[in-house]
């Protein structure tokens, strides 16, 4: 086998890891935001029996382009963007830093079941989430 | 042992509490019955909003010396609306509004804008008033220690959090006083910030660093804003025997 031919095998093997990494954060920031996560600390949105669910079940993940991205208007979708988590829910916002928006309601009583500050802490802790999925995917300890 | 939290909230708190948005410094000031004037120097350029609350001292006459919400400004007048809030027995509050009386200029006497004096602490019984502006405070604990060397036991954890501020000020003063006060909070607990908690560190972030929200209109009067604060603590990882 030639030098070309295991270059092209380690660069193919490289790219599926890259793959598997990419779409494993995905899904994980999505699990932390919707479910909570000990690696971020997020809490996790509102339980079922709070609104019914709809706000849990509102947040998705929208993988490619701006135009398979389910449910978004006009996302801000700049050069490097290749993924967007987000949700339609009016009171989202609301439910995240406990301030009160006009439609929304403060929703100060959901927060307190778990929803407050999900997204923030998602974000903080985002690379947790990058070192855990790559650890997960190379069989680290 | 895990950062302790009681002293990280009160550690950032006390942080929280040595904010000062502006001030006239040591000036030359008189009293009038709506508020203050000057002959030299400028409330606008020192800083001053309309909405903002303020702190007087150095006054003679201890009415002068008050807590108050500002109503207008001019380069040389800063017209106030002092108030005395009193939390009663059974958790309503009494509001008073005693004004300024007029007192000569004279020199030593500040005025300045602080972190509003009505705060409303975590589980902290507080009722808003009307017209007055106030801060809450959320202390939300770390997102899990991370062992960042072996061996565990003794090793280094890190715990990543955040500090919330929001601020309750005023709607119909425009956006200018709850904007420099935020500004100025966030240049407070500016990246690379540390604060000591017990024989821990705590560091504001610099890759999350300090966010402030959009003002929100609320009910009662007020517009919030919001500014978190992402920390990082560093503490020694303790493995039960």
């Amino acid at each position: 086998m030639a030098f070309s031919d295991d270059l092209k095998m380690f660069t193919v093997k490289v790219q599926a890891r890259n793959q598997a990494v990419f779409t494993g954060v995905i899904a994980e920031t999505l699990n932390s935001i919707v479910f909570g996560s000990p690696l971020t600390g997020s809490p996790g949105q509102p339980i079922a029996d709070i609104d019914g669910g709809n706000l849990r079940a509102s947040w998705q993940a929208g993988l490619g382009g701006p135009d398979s991205t389910p449910g978004y208007g006009s996302p801000r979708w700049e050069s490097n963007t290749v993924a967007v988590i987000g949700t339609m829910c009016v009171y989202a916002k609301s439910n995240e830093d406990g301030i009160a928006r006009p439609g929304g309601g403060a929703y100060r009583l959901l927060a307190s079941t778990g929803g407050r500050w999900s997204v923030r802490n998602t974000i903080n802790g985002f690379q947790r989430i990058v070192n855990q999925v790559t650890r997960d995917l190379t069989g680290a300890e | 042992m895990a950062l302790d939290s009681d002293l990280a909230t009160l550690a950032l708190r006390t942080r929280a509490l040595s904010l000062t948005v502006c001030t006239t410094g040591s000036a030359t000031l008189a009293a009038t019955a709506t508020g203050y004037t000057r002959l030299s120097g400028s409330f606008i350029t020192d800083g001053f909003r309309a909405g903002m609350d303020v702190v007087s001292s150095g006054f003679s006459t201890s009415a002068n010396n008050m807590t108050g919400v500002v109503t207008g400004v001019t380069a040389l007048t800063l017209t106030v609306s002092p108030y005395v809030v009193t939390t009663n027995a059974d958790g309503s509050i009494t509001v008073a509004r005693p004004a300024t009386v007029v007192e000569a200029s004279a020199s030593g006497r500040t005025i300045a804008a602080k972190l509003p004096s009505r705060r409303a602490w975590e589980l902290v019984q507080f009722t808003p008033a009307t017209g007055i502006p106030y801060v809450t405070e959320q202390y939300v604990p770390g997102g899990g220690a991370v062992m960042l060397t072996a061996p565990y036991a003794g090793g280094l954890a890190e715990e990543l959090g955040m500090y919330v501020l929001t601020w309750y000020g005023l709607s119909g003063s425009g956006t200018s006083a709850i904007r420099k006060s935020i500004d100025a909070l966030k240049a407070l607990f500016a990246p690379g910030t540390t604060l000591t908690v017990g024989t821990d560190r705590l560091t504001v972030r610099g890759a999350v660093g300090p966010s402030a929200g959009s003002i929100i209109t609320q009910d009662g009067g007020f517009a919030a804003c919001a500014l978190t604060i992402s920390w990082r603590a560093e503490t020694t990882n303790a493995i039960a025997a």
